[in-house]
């Protein structure tokens, strides 16, 4: 009697010990490979008071090409897109992380813009993604929906940003973190230099110039998210230039009174600060060299 | 209770499925978090979603930019129960923009952005943070947090 009762009981006592294990293991992964995982800054508090986590958020390519167009920014042209045939030269992971970014954003300002090579950088953003070992999720059926959509902007945005979505949130969830901050890096600063290429006349294009100095404060949200990687070679490489960008920021005057929340209409409206982000002709000009030198560092090998 | 029972339980509680930061990735875009008025607003890129234990927040630094209109939505697992706390406050500042409590504890919030600003959400998951290690969510202590953004230009008004 005793031998039946606990054979099938060890039995299942060895399956849910082994199943536990596996699961807390699985949780584990991303503290055991500690360059990869998501770590959070986490404030140890009193049992009293919430513990906190923090996370600095970065806006796509997408996001910023819409700043520009939304202030009648025109001027874009293909010529001052990372060449697609570069594409073969990167074969470091750093090298295809930073490009598949860049390459992103060339994608997004082709479709923003409606410039016809859209297809081009659609196909070298499946390839680098490929080649990075990342979901891009870019099936037939989506290069078919870029030709038929060419001259359409909407529908093109619509479908380089659910792609760009989707291999964010690939990295994300595989906890890929060095491989994530490196892809945001190019993003970042190629979306930024090729908003410089747009600014033709500084006083006239003021509306534009505004746009480019508020990503100071995108800039700041990078540079966080990048430390928490600093460790890794790479990424430490990369945020010592992105620091120097910013250093360049950081020399723009923003508001410094608090934002107020109050109501227009019925309507809740975030304003205050009595001025907003300005820069002289000088600072534009440093910021637009310094994007520059990264950006070619970037994807010169 | 008879020994055998016993042990049943204690397996069916160990073999139990356990959440994880992964099985929460993209929570804020499933399909009804989106609380937002009217037609027109689009994906933000600046969203999360995260794995939260009772009694722990969140901090989310994101920048609103002038020009465009927003809408903040909460959404949770049915696990945490009672509404989340969320308040907007300066970046910079530390000032308070916005706090659902004075809002009777909204999930959800819209507003119109008129000077470019850097903002941190916070979002509370009510009850008592767990004793022990505060640095890591235990799977089975957790539940879903998602902080879906969403934006579109502002309307223009005037001639």
């Amino acid at each position: 009697m005793k031998k039946t009762f606990f054979r099938p009981l060890a039995v299942s006592a060895v399956t849910a010990l082994a199943f536990s294990l596996s699961l807390s293991s699985c949780s584990n992964e991303g503290e055991s490979n500690d360059n990869d995982s998501l770590p959070q800054d986490t404030a140890v508090t009193q049992d009293s008071t919430p513990t906190v986590q923090q996370y600095a958020q970065v806006p796509s390519p997408g996001e910023m090409f819409t700043f520009m167009k939304m202030v009648g920014a025109q001027n874009a042209k293909p010529e001052v897109l990372n060449p697609t045939a570069n594409q073969t030269k990167y074969e470091s992971k750093k090298d295809r992380a930073v490009n598949f970014g860049i390459y992103s954003a060339d994608l997004l300002y082709c479709s923003t813009f409606k410039l016809p090579q859209a297809l081009k950088y659609f196909a070298t953003v499946k390839t680098m993604g490929d080649k990075l070992q990342v979901t891009t999720s870019i099936t037939p059926a989506d290069e078919d929906r870029i030709n038929k959509n060419i001259g359409n902007s909407d529908s093109l945005v619509a479908v380089s940003n659910e792609k760009y979505y989707a291999a964010f949130a690939n990295l994300e969830a595989n906890q890929r973190g060095t491989d994530l901050s490196l892809m945001l890096a190019g993003g970042w600063v190629e979306s930024l230099y090729l908003m410089t290429t747009m600014v033709k006349d500084f006083e006239k294009d003021n509306k534009a110039v505004a746009r480019i100095g508020e990503q100071k404060y995108s800039l700041d949200n990078l540079v966080e998210y990048m430390k928490k990687y600093e460790s890794d070679e790479d990424v430490n490489t990369v945020l010592k230039q992105m620091n120097e960008l910013k250093t360049l920021f950081d020399d723009i005057p923003a508001a410094n009174d608090a934002g107020t929340m109050n109501s227009k209409n019925g309507k809740r409206v975030l304003g205050g600060g009595g001025s907003k982000v300005t820069m002289t002709k000088e600072q534009f000009e440093r910021i637009k060299a310094k994007l520059t030198e990264i950006r070619n560092d970037f994807i010169t090998v | 209770m008879t020994i055998k029972a016993l042990f049943l339980a204690l397996t069916a509680a160990l073999a139990a499925p356990a959440l994880s930061a992964q099985d929460c990735a993209g929570f804020h875009k499933k399909a009804g978090c989106s609380q937002a008025s009217e037609d027109g607003f689009i994906y933000n890129s600046q969203s999360k979603s995260g794995l939260f234990a009772p009694g722990t927040a969140s901090n989310l630094k994101v920048v609103f930019y002038e020009g465009f209109d927003y809408s903040i939505s909460l959404c949770g697992d049915k696990a945490i129960g009672a509404e989340m706390a969320f308040k907007l406050t300066d970046t910079k500042t530390g000032e308070i923009l916005y706090d659902n409590a004075t809002d009777s504890k909204a999930q959800h919030m819209e507003f119109s952005c008129e000077t470019t600003r850097p903002v941190t959400i916070t979002v509370t998951v009510p009850g008592s943070a767990p004793a022990g290690d505060k640095k890591n969510v235990k799977p089975q202590n957790g539940a879903c947090v998602g902080v879906l953004i969403e934006q579109k230009p502002s309307a223009k008004v005037g001639f």
